[in-house]
C-alpha cells in the first residue's frame, strides 16, 4: 500500500470515528434545506408579486435569481464550515505531539499533508451535492419547470471553487498551531476580515475609478480601477462567491469583477497559493515550539 | 572496542534554544559525545534540565541540532532507531491495533497485520487489541509505545523517562520486557530518574548536567568496579598505608572502615595485605557501586543537583 493511502486511511478511519463528523453532516443538510426554502419562499413571491405576466422566461429569470441567492447563501455558510473543519483537520494529531511522532517515521511530509486534503476535498464535494439535493427536492415540489442541467452544473461552479480554496486555506491554518481553540479563532477572525475588506474594497475601488474617469459607472468601473485597488480585490479569494451570478447572467448592482474563465484561473491560482503555503508551513512541524510561541518570544513577551 | 561494535555514536553534539532575534537562549546541550555499543543497554542519568530529552531529540531528529554530528554507522536512521517519547501519543480514538498497523504500513512492512497482532500479544494486550487507546491506563500506553518503536526492528531503542508514573509491578514488567529485547541483540538508550531500575538494567551509564556529558560509568565485565568495605577491629595507619597502592578510597572518621573501588580480582590480594600490615579484619564486604552512589557523588556532595 503507497504512502498516501496509508495516510488517507488513517484519516478517514479518524473522521468516521469523530462523533463531530455526524453532527457536521445533519447541520449540514438541515441548514441547506433551510436556506432552499427561504430562497424557495422569496421565489414564490416574485412569481405572485404583483401584475407580472408569468411565461417560462421570467419563471427561468426567476430560478436563476433565486439558484443565485441559495448558492450565496449556502456557499458563505459552507465556506465557513469548511473554513472552520479544515483549520481543524491537523488539530487532534498535532495536539497530542503525535504529528511529530509520525515524522520521526519514514514519511514524506507531503504526502501527510495531501492525504489530508483530499480527504477535504471529498468531504466538500459531498457538502455540496447535498445543498444540490436539497434544491432540488424543495423546488420540485413547486411543479415549475426546472433550469436545465447545465445551468444547475455552471451555479455549483463558483461555491465549489470558492469552498476549495476556502479548505486550503484552512488547512494552511491547522498548521499555524496546535490547539483547536486557537486555529479555530484564526479561522473565524480571518473570515470576518475578508469579508469585510473585500465589499470595503469593491466599493472603495468603484468610486476611485470613477473619480479618476467620470464617464464610468456602476456597470464599467472595472476597465478603470487603480492598481492598488485591484490587488486589493483580487488578493480576496471572498469575490469568487459573486461568481455564480457572473456565470449565469443574472444582473446585480455592480460590474462583474471577472468572466467564467477568468474565475476559474484565480479560484485555482488561491487554491494552489493556500496549499504551497501550508506545505511550506507544515515543513516547519518538528519544531518543539509553535510559531506562535516563537513570534511572541521574538517580541519579548515570552 | 571496534568500529564495527558502535552502533550509535554522537560528537559534539549541541543545541541552544532560540537565536539572534530572541531574549534569553537556552544551551541544552553542549558539545555531548557518546557510545552505544551493540546490544547495550546505557541509561541517561541526570537531573531535571540536564539535556536528557533534548539529546534524545536531536538523535531521533524530532528537534534539529545546533552543532556536532551523528553516526549510525552508515545505517538510515529512521530504519534503525527507534523511539519512546516521554509522553507517549497515539491516535486515541482508534484501537491499539490500529495504532500500530498504521506505523507498521508506513514502515512498509510485509506483513504489517500479522506483526502488529503478534506484538500486541507479545506486549500483553491480547484482550485489549481491539479497544481504543484513551481507555488505556499508563501502563498500557508505555507497552504499546514500545510495541510501537520495535515494531520495525530497529537496531537502537530510544527511550524517554520509560518508568516514569509506573507503579512497581509496572516497573517490573517493563524491566523483563526491555531484558528480552535486549535478548534479541537491541541497543537502548534511556533516560531515567528510577536509579535502582537503571541499576537492574544497564550495561553502563552516561552522566549529564548542564548540557555536558560529566561521566561514563561502564559496567561491561571488563570494566566493572567493585566497592570493597573492610571494617578492622582497631584503627591502623599501617593498614590505611599498606593499602594506598590502590588508588582512591576512603577512611571512616573512626578509621575503622576503609572503603576502595577495586575489581574483583584485586579483593584477596587486598584482604591478604591488611591482614600483613597488622591489621585485625572483622569484616569484608563487596559491593557493585549504586547508581544512586555515583548520582550523589557527582550531583549531590557539589551542591549542584
Amino acid at each position: 500500500m503507497s504512502e498516501f493511502m496509508v495516510h488517507l486511511r488513517k484519516d478517514v478511519k479518524l473522521l468516521t470515528s469523530d462523533s463531530w463528523f455526524i453532527v457536521l453532516l445533519v447541520a449540514l443538510t438541515a441548514v441547506s434545506f433551510f436556506i432552499a426554502l427561504a430562497s424557495c419562499a422569496a421565489y414564490v413571491q416574485n412569481i405572485t408579486w404583483g401584475d407580472l405576466v408569468v411565461t417560462r422566461a421570467s419563471l427561468e429569470a426567476l430560478q436563476r435569481s433565486a439558484l443565485v441567492s441559495y448558492w450565496s447563501s449556502i456557499g458563505n455558510i459552507l465556506m465557513v464550515i469548511f473554513l472552520a473543519t479544515s483549520s481543524m483537520a491537523m488539530s487532534v494529531e498535532k495536539d497530542s505531539g503525535m504529528s511529530k511522532y509520525i515524522l520521526t517515521q519514514r514519511v514524506s511530509k507531503i504526502r501527510f499533508y495531501l492525504s489530508k486534503l483530499l480527504l477535504l476535498i471529498a468531504l466538500v464535494l459531498f457538502g455540496l451535492i447535498v445543498a444540490l439535493i436539497a434544491y432540488l427536492i424543495v423546488f420540485s415540489f413547486m411543479d415549475v419547470p426546472m433550469l436545465d442541467l447545465g445551468s444547475l452544473m455552471l451555479s455549483m461552479l463558483f461555491p465549489l471553487l470558492s469552498m476549495l480554496v476556502f479548505t486550503a486555506m484552512g488547512l494552511m491554518i491547522a498548521t499555524l498551531a496546535n490547539k483547536k481553540g486557537a486555529v479555530i479563532a484564526i479561522a473565524v477572525v480571518l473570515f470576518i476580515a475578508l469579508t469585510a475588506i473585500s465589499q470595503l474594497s469593491i466599493n472603495l475601488g468603484a468610486v476611485a475609478a470613477m473619480r479618476d474617469d467620470p464617464t464610468l459607472t456602476n456597470y464599467n468601473f472595472t476597465s478603470g480601477l487603480p492598481l492598488e485597488y485591484q490587488l486589493l480585490i483580487y488578493s480576496n479569494p471572498v469575490i469568487l462567491i459573486q461568481g455564480t451570478s457572473y456565470a449565469l447572467n443574472v444582473d446585480n448592482s455592480y460590474a462583474p469583477l471577472f468572466d467564467t474563465g477568468q474565475g476559474v484561473i484565480l479560484a485555482v491560482l488561491y487554491f494552489v497559493v493556500f496549499t504551497a503555503l501550508g506545505l511550506l508551513s507544515f515543513s516547519r512541524e518538528r519544531l518543539d515550539v509553535p510559531w506562535s510561541t516563537r513570534l511572541l518570544s521574538a517580541v519579548g513577551r515570552k | 572496542m571496534s568500529s564495527t561494535d558502535i552502533l550509535l555514536s554522537g560528537r559534539n553534539l549541541s543545541k541552544t534554544y532560540g537565536n539572534m532575534f530572541t531574549k534569553g537562549n537556552i544551551r541544552a546541550l553542549d558539545k555531548a559525545s557518546f557510545e552505544i555499543l551493540q546490544g547495550e543497554i546505557c541509561g541517561l542519568v541526570g537531573p531535571n534540565g540536564a539535556g536528557k530529552s533534548t539529546m534524545l531529540k536531536l538523535i531521533m531528529g524530532i528537534e534539529p541540532k545546533t552543532e556536532g554530528t551523528i553516526d549510525m554507522n552508515g545505517m538510515d536512521p529512521r530504519k534503525a532507531l527507534g523511539y519512546v517519547p516521554e509522553r507517549p501519543t497515539f491516535l486515541e480514538d482508534l484501537s491499539a491495533y490500529y495504532n500500530l498497523l498504521y506505523i507498521a504500513r508506513l514502515n512498509d512492512l510485509p506483513d504489517a497485520e500479522g506483526t502488529s497482532r503478534r506484538l500486541i500479544d507479545e506486549f500483553g494486550l491480547k484482550s485489549r487489541g481491539d479497544d481504543i487507546v484513551s481507555t488505556f491506563s499508563k501502563g498500557m500506553k508505555q507497552r504499546l509505545a514500545i510495541a510501537r518503536a520495535v515494531i520495525h526492528e530497529p537496531k537502537v531503542l530510544l527511550m524517554d523517562e520509560p518508568f516514569s508514573g509506573l507503579d512497581p509491578g509496572m516497573m517490573i514488567e517493563l524491566r523483563t520486557l526491555l531484558k528480552g529485547l535486549k535478548a534479541k541483540g537491541m541497543a537502548m538508550l534511556l533516560s531515567s530518574h528510577e536509579l535502582n531500575e537503571i541499576d537492574q538494567l544497564c550495561d553502563s551509564i552516561l552522566f549529564i548536567r548542564s548540557g555536558q556529558i560529566i561521566r561514563k560509568d561502564g559496567r561491561g565485565e571488563v570494566e566493572k568496579r567493585h566497592l570493597l568495605q573492610l571494617t578492622l577491629a582497631t584503627p591502623s595507619e599501617q593498614v590505611v598505608a599498606a593499602l594506598s597502592r590502590w588508588d582512591g578510597g576512603t577512611v571512616s572518621d573512626d578509621g575503622l572502615l576503609i572503603s576502595k573501588m577495586v575489581s574483583k580480582e584485586d579483593v584477596p590480594d587486598i584482604v591478604a595485605e591488611a591482614v600483613r600490615a597488622g591489621g585485625r579484619v572483622m569484616d569484608c564486604h563487596i559491593a557493585q557501586r549504586k547508581a544512586e552512589d555515583l548520582y550523589a557523588e557527582i550531583y549531590l556532595k557539589e551542591g549542584k543537583a
